[in-house]
């Protein structure tokens, strides 16, 4: 046990260390074999001249141009996706985020282009993903059949299954085929020289945007990512938190059953130490064998754990690698990955192993030789609260009842394993509980169902009456769109953002504020998200700040923060207010709420919007269902949120093993009073019931207190989860239904783990129980 | 006058014998004992340590099985029973007395006496407790029902394990050296108590290092290397056919 203990101790360690030291590493392997762009221009006039003009700017620097457009993909359901495609320069000659081929071949015409690999798991229609024809659309153009002439692997770009849109790179022949009219729009480049200082390739970018609108060119975007940073990174963190957190719990649990076992161990050799010291051993004589003892142990673990925590480790990082959509290349372990399992694996057994082995080399000669006696005769009739409280049950339940409070360290520390793998579980439950209250809470301030954005300008009253006829639609609102910058204090501007232009009177968008400031009287006022104030820090509450919307800038005041899932930076303003500052070119969208009781399949009402727009000549460029989106996202987040339940489930069997341990050992210490049990009368069902009753009632004080440690720990482990996805703490709440499962895991891990022990006692031979010291 | 004895007899022992493996070679602790004890004896089994003293109270108290022979105690083979079986009949018709008491240190007295007829359950469990107070008043432990073992002297810890086997009226009384833990006048105190039982009907069949005592019960079985040596009831049957 003791080395199953330290196994399961070191082999978690290993695994998470593994795991760590691989995913990091490779993920960054990934994204930087990418050749990521330290700077993204935007200019809507691009031409060759241009680019050379950006050339000249500066040295050391690798360009590349791009166009991106987001177009429709055919389902073959009814329904389209929404597909970004990216007009390639030069497959031949790939520099700046770049992307391999995985199968197939990469597009050599204009009726061609290579699908991300990733993609596939958003079209359901395809069946390889290469070889297979679609059929895209251009807003504005006409519906295209294309060849998938093969797959790509994208890892520079956040993972298509999460994001729920497809990724397709091709020539820039085909986006004309398509319908495009135009050059490449994108500038996409690296400097070498401050690769990854973001403040100066900022500046960079700011002057290379000066340049070009001195020279006649728009730039309408300018983006600088964070250098080196994976779009995903921030949810491999969340992945490795976990992996920690259940680390120490291992480590925490595998001291236990160490501390347990050295103890009772120590306890039978008491007699043996007091002979011992008779004959003139003193304390390091005494001690230092069995601290040998321990080692070895723990060297035998070790061998054994190193090759089992590698292959779970790269396990585990092949998994957390196919969620984020990036390759493992190597599983190489670094030097200090080793060190430290092998020295934790060392030092932790003995550090657990020490009280107990130094408490015991202390004990006198006579104290040693003297009868054993158990700690009950040696008290003083004093009677504590517990065993008042026990004193009122009946034989049969004070038996066990007494036995479990009899050597209390050590039922003590036995719940106390069962619990920590308890808290696990219940945190884990509570976050999934927490994330789907959250999201509940946020999906009431956006009470529409459908999302549809229009390529060009309709009249609303068609588009009123056009989704008026469809059965299930309960209501219909029109709003606006655009990307705005706004403008900081020291002239550079801010990251692009996506602002949404309401109705006043809107009952679809209902905003939560967590900050408001005078949202009532604020000159043009704006409500911004937490994701964006979390990018914008500079931006506070009540402060006016100039917004720039393709060109034309106006004075807005923050009038309050909304926290919105899921959370993608954005800006809400007054549809009236802003069509009165901008008189700009927006996009059209449509939120559609629909009547749940008549809809009945989610695929029947974007089939029929779909329909009946064409009918009309309206043409959407994107159609989302919200409800399967959020559905989507929550789903997402409950994947990394069950690994931890299934990893939690193995800390409980680890605490059922304690538990085991425990039991196994008091049994084993009333190895001749269960005897005299058995000889007065009882048999072997009976025996088995006070014994099973014992490490029940240790599964039930298991499941108590996991659920207290789970509290706190759910709300602090929630909120940092809900920081890294949602930028918010979570709405935290208890999981009720994972408290009865909980409940139901304690009793029957413990039932189980006295089991063996139980049987082997009412199955013993008699007269070596009674013979037994 | 054989069949008169055999009516009588309470525990019979046919060719009994007991191996134990101790390593590669077999130990025989007992070689073939032949015993029968009539009801209502109070017996002492003597002999020196490893003669088979306490295997043969094991075999007879059931909690040991014999390599070979028979061992028919109230009419039952007590070999051939399984565990389960064992346990009730030792709860029905055996009341063992242990060295070292063996009381429950958890419980009370009271619920000392108790626990074997919660187990067998032939007491009512409405008429457990007077019992068990009444038993404790028949071993002079009456005013001490409320306490716990650790409160009392080794001899009085000794009178409520005689009380404990008598909660469910067994008609054999096992004690493996009730006197062994105790002074010299305790250990009378508890051997008259032993010897008050007999007058009851009940038989009582003591293993004890103590030849004073052995002296003084009714008939004394001496054990030596596994067999019977001398057994003072043949003795006398012998005088008296002689």
């Amino acid at each position: 046990m003791a080395f199953l203990g330290i196994f399961i101790g070191i082999t978690s360690i290993g695994f998470v260390l593994d795991s760590y030291s691989i995913l990091t590493r490779e993920m960054n392997v990934n994204f930087m074999n990418t050749n990521p762009a330290s700077i993204i221009l935007k200019v809507s006039n691009l031409d060759p001249q241009g680019v050379d003009l950006v050339k000249k700017m500066k040295s050391n620097i690798d360009i590349e141009v791009r166009n991106t457009q987001v177009a429709r993909i055919d389902r073959e359901n009814g329904t389209y996706g929404t597909l970004y495609l990216f007009a390639v320069e030069n497959f031949d000659n790939l520099r700046v985020d770049t992307f391999t081929l995985e199968k197939g071949e990469l597009p050599n015409n204009s009726n061609q282009m290579a699908l991300e690999r990733d993609s596939l798991k958003n079209l359901s229609n395809l069946r390889k993903g290469y070889d297979e024809n679609v059929v895209i659309k251009l807003p504005g153009g006409k519906e295209t059949k294309m060849n998938l002439s093969g797959t790509v692997h994208a890892a520079g770009l956040s993972p298509a299954s999460m994001e729920k849109y497809s990724y397709a790179f091709l020539p820039l022949e085909g986006l004309q085929a398509l319908g495009y009219q135009g050059w490449y729009d994108e500038i996409h480049l690296i400097s070498y020289d401050n690769r990854f200082d973001r403040e100066q390739l900022k500046a960079l970018a700011a002057d290379m945007k000066e340049c070009l609108l001195q020279n006649g060119y728009q730039v309408t975007r300018v983006d600088v990512p964070v250098p080196g940073k994976h779009p995903h990174g921030d949810q491999l963190k969340s992945f490795l938190f976990m992996l920690q957190a259940f680390t120490v719990i291992s480590l925490l649990v595998a001291c236990i059953i160490i501390i347990n076992l050295v103890n009772f161990i120590m306890s039978t050799q008491i007699k043996q130490i007091a002979i011992m010291k008779s004959a003139g051993a003193d304390n390091r004589d005494i001690a230092l064998p069995y601290f040998i003892y321990v080692l070895m142990i723990s060297i035998g673990a070790i061998v054994i754990s190193i090759p089992i925590a590698n292959l779970v480790g790269s396990g585990y990082s092949n998994f957390a690698a196919g969620i984020l959509n990036f390759k493992i290349t190597s599983y190489k372990l670094p030097f200090w990955v080793y060190a430290v399992q092998v020295s934790t694996g060392i030092l932790i057994p003995l550090i657990a192993s020490f009280y107990p082995i130094y408490r015991s080399c202390k004990i006198t000669v006579k104290e040693g030789l003297a009868e054993q006696t158990d700690s009950i005769k040696k008290s003083n009739n004093k009677s504590s609260f517990i065993r008042r409280i026990i004193n009122k049950t009946n034989t049969k339940i004070k038996i066990p009842l007494n036995n479990v409070f009899r050597k209390k360290g050590r039922t003590i520390l036995a719940i106390l394993a069962l619990a920590t793998g308890g808290m696990l579980f219940m945190t884990s439950q509570n976050i999934v509980a927490s994330i789907g209250k959250t999201v509940d809470v946020s999906m009431d301030a956006f009470s529409y169902d459908y999302s549809v954005r229009l390529y060009g300008q309709y009249p609303e009253d068609k588009i009123v009456k056009t989704l008026g006829d469809i059965e299930g639609i309960e209501g219909v609102e029109v709003y606006k769109s655009n990307t705005v910058t706004f403008k900081n204090d020291d002239g550079t501007d801010s990251a692009n953002y996506i602002i949404k232009a309401l109705p006043k009177d809107s009952t679809m968008v209902n905003l939560e504020l967590i900050v408001r400031e005078n949202v009532d009287t604020a000159d043009h006022p704006i409500i911004i998200n937490k994701a964006l104030w979390d990018e914008e820090q500079w931006i506070q509450p009540g402060m006016t700040i100039m917004m720039e919307i393709q060109g034309q800038r106006a004075e807005v005041t923050i009038a309050g923060i909304v926290n919105e899932v899921p959370p993608l930076p954005g800006v809400y303003m007054n549809l009236e207010d802003y069509q009165n500052l901008f008189s700009v070119s927006s996009r059209q969208n449509i939120m559609i709420s629909e009547n749940k009781q008549l809809s009945g399949d989610p695929l029947r009402i974007s089939k029929e919007i779909e329909e009946r727009f064409k009918a009309e000549g309206i043409e959407i460029s994107e159609n989302w269902n919200i409800g399967l989106l959020r559905k989507a996202f929550v789903e997402h987040l409950k994947v990394i949120v069950d690994l931890l339940s299934i990893v939690s489930v193995l800390a409980v069997v680890v605490g059922g093993l304690s538990i085991a341990s425990a039991i196994g050992i008091n049994v084993t210490e009333r190895k001749r009073e269960l005897g005299i049990l058995r000889a007065i009368g009882a048999n072997g069902r009976q025996t088995i019931s006070m014994i099973s009753f014992e490490v029940i009632l240790m599964g039930i004080a298991g499941w108590l207190l996991g659920l207290l440690l789970a509290y706190p720990i759910s709300i602090w482990t929630g909120n940092y989860f809900g920081q890294i996805f949602l930028h918010s703490d979570l709405n935290n709440t208890m999981s009720v239904t994972g408290t009865f499962i909980w409940l139901a895991i304690s009793i029957i891990a413990s039932f189980v783990s006295g089991l063996v022990p139980a049987c082997k006692t009412a199955n013993a031979p008699l007269k070596e129980m009674l013979s037994y010291e | 006058m054989m069949q008169v004895v055999e009516k009588e007899a309470v525990i019979i022992l046919e060719n009994v014998k007991k191996m134990y493996s101790i390593g590669e070679k077999g130990f025989w602790a007992l070689k073939g004992v032949d015993l029968l004890i009539k009801k209502g004896e109070f017996i002492a089994i003597v002999g020196k340590s490893g003669s088979g003293k306490s295997t043969l109270l094991n075999l007879l108290g059931g909690i040991d099985s014999p390599t070979q022979g028979r061992i028919i105690v109230n009419g039952k083979e007590v070999n051939s029973l399984k565990e389960n079986q064992l346990s009730r009949f030792r709860g029905e018709n055996i009341g063992f007395v242990f060295q070292f008491f063996q009381l429950m240190p958890t419980l009370t007295v009271l619920e000392n006496v108790i626990m074997p007829m919660d187990f067998s359950k032939r007491i009512p469990k409405s008429k457990r407790k007077e019992r068990a107070k009444s038993l404790l008043v028949k071993v002079g432990m009456g005013s001490h029902a409320d306490k716990f073992p650790s409160a009392l002297s080794g001899g009085e810890q000794q009178r409520v394990a005689i009380a404990r086997a008598l909660a469910n009226d067994p008609d054999i009384i096992f004690a493996d050296e009730p006197t062994g833990n105790l002074d010299s006048n305790t250990a009378e105190d508890i051997f008259e108590l032993l010897k008050s039982l007999t007058a009851e009907g009940k038989n009582v069949i003591m293993v004890t290092h103590n030849h004073e005592l052995a002296e003084r019960c009714e008939r004394t079985i001496t054990i030596s290397d596994g067999q019977i040596i001398k057994d003072t009831q043949k003795e006398h049957e012998k005088v008296i056919a002689g």
